[in-house]
């Protein structure tokens, strides 16, 4: 008999769920609109804090105060987790769900978040149907993982509530990985895949839906998990943990740029509004495995290397420095 | 900022306006740089129109508010006077000042508690703390009390050769005392100086005055232009008591005094009357000492044998002045003979009797 969550030493579980651990929030229901983004977003983060903390974060606020303008209302528009991890670094939530309900149309204005979170994960693609250990232990390390998945009804067997898709078509719907099961019969499926196993995936439409909310995907699907970046949100902490952040770039990762090179160098300068220490940067790295160097000073050829380090995931991280660079109002500072 | 991608090559995330998606970002020149070596560096906006490096720095400003003083103990006193502030963010205060005055001694044990001696020079109102993040200023006054000074009342301060400058003050220092011996005789002229605007007047109380602070000056000086000045001739000799008073006003004045030589340099007249007492009876010893010129006198009263041998002494200090006179009772153990009464006093300008007292006991 399988052990939800049990494990060997140095192998993953064939089978995991983190409901069977307490680390899965309830299933909510998106309703009519393209936010299902924002559900596997707040899931994810939700997940990531349980058994130790209980939340229930606002998708209507992530939605509505994204920022950015898909085509469409922001409720149709639909979204992706570059923009829930742009939303949330920038501490732009996440707020109660108590403070800004779901579907109104309206945010309360004066919303503070409730967390500060300074690291996303960011897990590359699947690139075969076995290729499944990453996530795998990104949700065991962490919890539940939003991923995407190209949604087709015809894919879909409510009887076993699996799915199974085999075509090319974009993925569509956002929704949340938070276990698996190897010894998934194929049986199950609408079509057969090539062999057994499914993670066990959390919807947004509903605890009527699928079975309680749930359903399994196949492993041999074309497309869940394989064509974009997964992402799960590592690093919520309590408010306190700065007084304050220098950003320019609220809408985080749009794009990016080299030299031709795994390596480049960045830099912001920043005007300090008050009195204080730079205690820590944040970023994103965009391969696993990125080294990094940080440097502080008051102009780029007067640069003190702070910090190095890898960061195994790619995402955005927060690089706490090993000593406060003490800043003063008005004065300028290279943050590099 | 260095990062190595592996893999990668365009490792550096930005953000920047793209249609459909991001279109709300913004930037400026001179925010954000990017470099291929660390060495020589593009602002990216001159590549990318409104972009940004994805580079945040996260930090912590240290929450000391500012100064905040809810108390203090005591309430009142005079300068120099230790006080205690309580309240919060006293940490690296610079100045304490009362009612502007800053303290030349203060300790800052603990950032909610300051240790402060009242500077010289204070006024009764409100303490107020600086640190280089504000200041703090007490809701409640703290009332500076002016200590006595030694020449606020009587026993006052021996007087200065004339002329002689001080200061009043209506509001803070009335009155200034000065010690000025006079013999009865004697004439006291004093006039005072002060600046316009200001009423000093100058009073006059007799030896044995308690205080200035009530009625009782002999003399004044209190006019309401200046000079102002009073003529006194002292009707006994002693320590009199010149005062300065500010009837309204501050700053400093000028007395200007002299006094007659002469005065009282006669002892007082004394006399006794003969007595005649048989051996062992009590009989009654008149005497007289009186000087018209000075409030009290001391006695003397002596009986010797007609070859000077004293046999029995009385003294008295001083005492009452009066021309009439006293007797003692006295209950003779004497043997038989005549013996002679002496009588003698001294004046309170100290001057020994101008007549000595003589008389005759017979003792039968």
């Amino acid at each position: 008999m399988q052990v939800p969550g049990a494990r060997q030493r140095g192998t993953l579980p064939a089978a995991y769920d983190l409901r069977a651990l307490g680390k899965v929030t309830s299933v909510k229901n998106q309703g009519v609109y393209g936010t299902c983004w924002s559900f596997a977003a707040c899931g994810s983060l939700e997940s990531r804090l349980l058994p130790g903390e209980t939340w229930d974060f606002s998708e209507d606020n992530m939605v509505l105060t994204s920022g950015f303008n898909y085509p469409g209302t922001l409720y149709d528009a639909g979204g992706q987790f570059l923009m829930s991890t742009a939303y949330l670094v920038r501490w732009g939530g996440p707020v109660n769900e108590s403070e800004d309900a779901y579907g109104d149309d309206y945010t309360p204005p004066g919303l503070t978040p409730r967390k500060h979170v300074q690291e996303v994960n960011w897990i590359p693609p699947r690139g075969l149907a076995l290729d499944n250990d990453k996530v795998k232990n990104a949700v065991m390390q962490f919890g539940g993982v939003h991923a995407s998945i190209a949604w087709y009804d015809s894919s879909y067997k409510a009887a076993t509530a699996s799915y199974y898709y085999t075509g090319s078509a974009y993925t569509n719907h956002d929704v949340l990985i938070v276990g698996w099961d190897d010894n998934y019969a194929a049986a199950n499926f609408a079509t057969t895949p090539a062999g057994n196993g499914a993670f066990i995936v959390k919807n947004s439409w509903g605890p009527s839906w699928g079975s309680n909310g749930y359903f399994y995907v196949s492993y041999y699907d074309s497309k869940f998990g394989r064509a974009d970046l997964m992402a799960v949100y590592t690093k919520a902490e309590a408010t306190s943990n700065y007084t304050g952040i220098y950003q320019y770039d609220p809408l985080g990762d749009c794009n990016d740029v080299g030299y031709g090179s795994s390596t480049g160098w960045f830099a912001n300068v920043f005007t300090a509004k008050s009195t204080s220490s730079l205690s820590a940067v944040g970023f994103y790295t965009l391969a696993p495995g990125t080294t990094y160097q940080v440097y502080t000073g008051t102009s780029l050829a007067g640069k003190t290397l702070r910090t190095s380090g890898t960061l195994a995931y790619m995402g955005y991280h927060t690089v706490t420095l090993p000593s406060a660079v003490a800043s003063r109002v008005g004065s300028s500072s290279w943050w590099q | 900022m260095k990062v190595t991608s592996p893999g990668s090559d365009r490792p550096i995330a930005f953000e920047a306006p793209y249609t459909d998606y991001s279109s709300a970002a913004t930037a400026q020149a001179g925010q954000s740089y990017v470099s291929p070596t660390g060495s020589s560096w593009t602002d990216l906006t001159t590549g990318i129109t409104d972009a940004n490096v994805c580079l945040k720095a996260y930090v912590k400003t240290s929450v000391v508010p500012a100064p905040t003083v809810t108390g203090f103990t005591p309430t009142s006193g005079p300068v120099g006077t230790s006080v205690t502030l309580t309240g919060s963010g006293f940490s690296g205060a610079n100045k304490v000042a009362f009612h502007g005055t800053p303290a030349t001694s203060f300790s800052v044990p603990s950032a909610t508690r300051i240790t402060v001696t009242v500077p010289s020079g204070a006024t009764s109102g409100t303490i107020a703390v600086t640190t280089p993040r504000g200041v703090g200023t007490s809701a409640a006054s703290f009332s500076v009390i002016s200590r006595p000074g030694a020449d606020d009342d009587i026993p006052g301060v021996a007087i200065p050769s004339s002329p002689f400058t001080g200061s009043v003050s209506h509001a803070s220092d009335l009155d200034d005392v000065y010690r000025i011996a006079l013999m009865a005789g004697q004439t006291l002229k004093a006039s005072i100086m002060g600046p316009a605007g200001t009423d000093f007047d100058l009073y006059l109380y007799p030896p044995g005055t308690a205080t200035v602070k009530v009625t009782g000056a002999v003399a004044a000086a209190r006019g309401v232009s200046y000079p102002d000045a009073f003529t006194y001739t002292a009707t006994q000799s002693g320590t009199y008591y010149l005062d300065v008073y500010s009837s309204s006003g501050a700053g400093s004045y000028t007395v200007t005094y002299s006094v007659s030589s002469g005065g009282d340099t006669v002892g007082p007249v004394c006399a006794a009357k003969n007595v005649t007492v048989k051996r062992g009876k009590t009989c009654r010893l008149y005497f007289k000492v009186y000087d018209a010129l000075s409030a009290k006198v001391t006695t003397s009263l002596v009986i010797k044998t007609k070859s000077g041998v004293v046999k029995k002494r009385w003294s008295w200090g001083y005492d009452k002045n009066i021309p009439g006179w006293w007797w003692t009772k006295y209950t003779c153990r004497l043997r038989r003979g005549t013996y002679r009464i002496v009588v003698t006093g001294k004046d309170l300008a100290g001057n020994r009797q101008s007549v000595t007292g003589r008389a005759t006991l017979k003792v039968k």
